[in-house]
C-alpha cells in the first residue's frame, strides 16, 4: 500500500531506498567490471581506475588495465546509461500517451535504426565511410520523422485523441522499416552478414568503447534530467490531456519536448549497443510496484532500475555460455519475462 | 467581470456545436448552465478556459483574452471538473486532490507543509478526508466526483467551472456540494441536469441547440414557456411552505 501522507518513518524509508538503490547500482557497476571471460579482482580495478583518474601509481597488470580500463568500464557505463535512458523513455511516453503498452520503440525509432544500421552493413551504403551507429541514427531519425508527420497528417495536432494517432502511426512506421531490414537481409545478405545483423537487433555491447562513453553520459543525464523537469507535468496527465491543461500543463510544448526529448534518447543509444527489448517497457511497470506512480519517485526510479537491471543482464550475457557471448537483448527477455510474470501475481493480491 | 465571453462559437466539420455566445460571468456569483443533452454545454465550458480553441470569437478572463494566456496562469484562476474523469493509474485519493497544486508549484518546487493544509482541507470540504489513502479505481462514482471537486479547491481558483457536480451524488451530498460552492467566496459556473438545482443559482444561462437562449436569474428565466420550447415538458411552479421556495414538478 502506498502511503499518502509522507511522515517522517516514510520519509526515511526512502531515503533508505534511495541510497540503498544507488549503493546496489555502484556495486553492479563494480561487479560487472570485475566478472568476464577473464576474471579481475576487484582490487586490480580500482588501482586501475584510481591510476587512470587520479594519476595514482599503484602496480597493475597491462593487461589487465587494458581489459578493464578499455572493455569492461565503458561496457558498464553505456549499460547503465542505456538502461537508465530506455526506462525513463517507456515511463514517459506510457504517462504521456495514456498507454501501459508504450515503450521508446513504439514510434519506430528501433526498426528506423535496424534498417539503416542494414543498410550501412549489407548494402554498404556511404561506402565504407558511415559506421555502423550513424546509418542506425539516420535511420532512427528519418523513422521518427515519417512516423510524427503522419501522426500529425492523421491528427492535425497533437492533443488528446492524436495520442492514438501517434500510436498507430508508430504500428504503420515500425512494420514498413521491419519490412525494409527483412527485405534487405533476404535479398543481399549472406549468411555471415545476416548473423552480425540478427545480433546487433538483439542487443550488442560488445563493440563500445570511450568515444560511445562520451555520447552516452551526457545524452542520459541530459534527457533524464529532462523527463525529470517535467515530473509534476506527467503527473498531471493521469486523467488525460484535456485534464493536464486544465491542471496548468501547456499540453502540446510538453508532449513536443518530451517526446522528442525520449526519441532523441533512444535513437543515441539504439545507434550504439542496437534494440534492446523489454528494458522500456517493463523496467517501468516494475519500478511503480516499488515507489508508486507519482513522476517524482518512479523516474529516478526507473532510472536506477534500469541501470542495474541493464547491466546485470550484460554480465550475465558474457558468463551464462563459456567463451561465448549472448545478445543482450536474450538476456533481458529471458530474465525480464519471468520476474514480470512474479510481479503481476503479486500486484494481483495487493489488490 | 471576472469571465467575458464574446461572440464565441466552436464549428466540427461544418457542425456548429456552439453558436455565437457573448455573456458575462458576475464576481461571486453561483451560474448555473442548463440545456439539454448536447446543447453544448460541457463544450461551452471548455471553450471559455481555452481547452477548445474557439473557431470564432473569444473568452477574456478578468479583460485578458484566455488565448493569449499561459495555460499556468488560467489553471491559478480556473479550476475545471469534468463530467468524466478516469484513470487507469494505482492513484490515492490523496495523489488526486495534490494535483490541484499543480499549477502553483514550479518545476522542481520542493512540497510544503501550506501544500499539505491546503489539501487536507479540500479533503475535509467535501467529507473524504476519511479516504485519502483509498485507491481511485476502488471509489464508487459519487465518491469519485466529490474528489475531482476536492482537487479542483485545493487548486484555490478564483473560477470553478463544474460540468455536472452533482449527477452521481446522493441526495445529502447534492445540497451539502451546492451549498460548500455557494458559500465559498469565489466564482461558479455549473452545468446542471435538475432544474430544481438551478433554482438555487443566483443566474441561470439555458442553453439550446448551441445557443444561449436565455441569461438572468432563475424564477424570471425558467419560464414554463422557455422550458417547454427547450426540453419539450410542462413545468409546474409549486410553493415549498417549509423552505418558502418555488419548486418545479415536470410532466410530459
Ligand atoms: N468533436 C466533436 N465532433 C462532433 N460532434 C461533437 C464533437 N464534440 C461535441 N459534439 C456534439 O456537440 C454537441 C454538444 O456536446 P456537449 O458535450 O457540449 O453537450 P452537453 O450540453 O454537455 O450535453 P450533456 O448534457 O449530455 O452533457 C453534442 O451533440 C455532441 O455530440
Ligand atoms: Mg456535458
Amino acid at each position: 500500500m502506498i502511503a499518502a501522507i509522507p511522515t517522517a518513518s516514510v520519509r526515511g524509508r526512502r531515503v533508505a531506498l534511495a541510497i540503498g538503490a544507488a549503493i546496489l547500482l555502484l556495486v553492479t557497476i563494480a561487479a560487472g567490471v570485475c566478472i568476464g571471460e577473464t576474471p579481475i579482482p576487484p582490487g586490480v580495478v580500482f588501482a586501475t581506475i584510481s591510476n587512470k583518474f587520479f594519476g595514482t601509481e599503484f602496480p597493475v597488470a597491462p593487461i589487465q588495465a587494458g581489459i578493464v580500463w578499455n572493455y569492461r568500464l565503458t561496457r558498464v557505463i553505456v549499460a547503465a546509461c542505456c538502461g537508465a535512458s530506455l526506462a525513463v523513455c517507456g515511463a514517459v511516453l506510457q504517462a504521456l500517451l495514456r498507454n501501459a503498452l508504450a515503450d521508446p520503440y513504439l514510434l519506430g525509432i528501433s526498426s528506423g535504426a535496424s534498417a539503416g544500421a542494414v543498410s550501412v552493413l549489407v548494402l554498404g551504403v556511404g561506402s565504407g565511410l558511415l559506421s555502423l551507429s550513424v546509418g542506425a541514427f539516420a535511420g532512427a531519425l528519418l523513422a521518427f520523422g515519417l512516423v510524427t508527420l503522419l501522426a500529425r497528417a492523421a491528427g492535425g495536432g497533437v492533443g488528446l485523441q492524436a495520442t492514438g494517432l501517434i500510436i498507430l502511426s508508430g504500428i504503420a512506421g515500425s512494420q514498413l522499416f521491419n519490412a525494409l531490414t527483412s527485405f534487405i537481409i533476404a535479398r543481399s545478405a549472406n549468411a555471415e552478414q545476416a548473423r552480425g545483423v540478427m545480433f546487433w537487433l538483439m542487443g550488442n555491447m560488445s563493440g563500445v568503447r570511450w568515444p560511445d562513453v562520451g555520447l552516452a553520459v551526457p545524452v542520459a543525464a541530459v534527457g533524464v534530467l529532462i523527463c525529470i523537469w517535467h515530473m509534476r507535468a506527467l503527473d498531471a496527465f493521469t486523467f488525460g490531456a484535456d485534464s493536464a491543461a486544465s491542471l496548468g500543463v501547456p499540453v502540446q510544448r510538453v508532449q513536443a519536448v518530451l517526446i522528442g526529448a525520449t526519441s532523441m534518447m533512444t535513437a543515441a543509444m539504439v545507434s550504439m549497443v542496437g534494440a534492446i527489448g523489454f528494458v522500456g517497457l517493463v523496467i517501468p511497470h516494475a519500478a511503480r510496484f516499488i515507489v508508486g506512480v507519482r513522476h517524482a519517485r518512479l523516474l529516478p526510479a526507473s532510472a536506477l532500475t534500469g541501470a542495474i537491471f541493464l547491466v546485470a543482464a550484460d554480465v550475465v550475457s558474457r558468463i551464462v555460455i563459456p567463451n561465448q557471448v549472448l545478445p543482450i537483448g536474450v538476456i533481458t527477455a529471458l530474465v525480464g519475462a519471468p520476474g514480470f510474470a512474479v510481479i503481476l501475481l503479486r500486484a494481483r493480491r495487493m489488490r | 467581470m471576472i469571465l467575458t465571453t464574446r461572440n464565441l462559437g466552436y464549428t466540427v466539420r461544418g457542425n456548429s456545436i456552439v453558436r455565437d455566445i457573448s455573456m458575462e460571468i458576475i464576481e461571486g456569483e453561483t451560474f448555473g448552465l442548463v440545456g439539454p443533452n448536447g446543447s453544448g454545454k460541457s463544450t461551452f465550458l471548455r471553450l471559455v478556459q481555452g481547452i477548445l480553441a474557439p473557431s470564432t470569437g473569444a473568452s477574456f478572463l478578468q479583460g485578458e483574452s484566455v488565448a493569449s494566456m499561459p495555460r499556468r496562469r488560467i489553471a491559478q484562476m480556473i479550476a475545471f471538473v469534468e463530467q468524466h474523469s478516469e484513470s487507469a493509474d494505482r492513484l490515492t485519493v490523496r495523489d488526486v486532490v495534490e494535483l490541484g497544486r499543480n499549477p502553483w508549484l514550479s518545476a522542481l518546487q520542493p512540497w510544503s507543509r501550506d501544500e499539505d493544509r491546503i489539501v487536507g482541507q479540500a479533503l475535509a470540504d467535501v467529507e473524504m478526508r476519511a479516504m485519502e489513502t483509498r485507491l481511485w479505481h476502488t471509489l464508487s462514482g459519487g465518491e469519485k466526483q466529490r474528489v475531482q471537486l476536492a482537487r479542483a479547491l485545493a487548486q484555490q481558483p478564483r473560477l470553478l467551472l463544474l460540468d455536472e457536480p452533482t449527477n452521481h451524488l446522493d441526495v445529502h451530498h447534492q445540497l451539502s456540494i451546492l451549498g460548500l460552492i455557494k458559500g465559498l467566496p469565489l466564482t461558479a459556473v455549473v452545468a446542471l441536469h435538475d432544474l430544481n438545482h438551478a433554482l438555487m443559482c443566483d443566474r441561470v444561462g439555458v442553453m439550446h441547440r448551441g445557443q444561449m437562449v436565455a441569461v438572468g436569474p432563475p424564477e424570471e428565466t425558467l419560464t414554463p414557456d422557455l422550458l417547454h420550447t427547450v426540453f419539450g415538458v410542462r413545468v409546474n411552479m409549486l410553493h415549498d411552505h417549509v423552505s418558502g421556495r418555488p419548486v418545479m414538478s415536470f410532466t410530459l
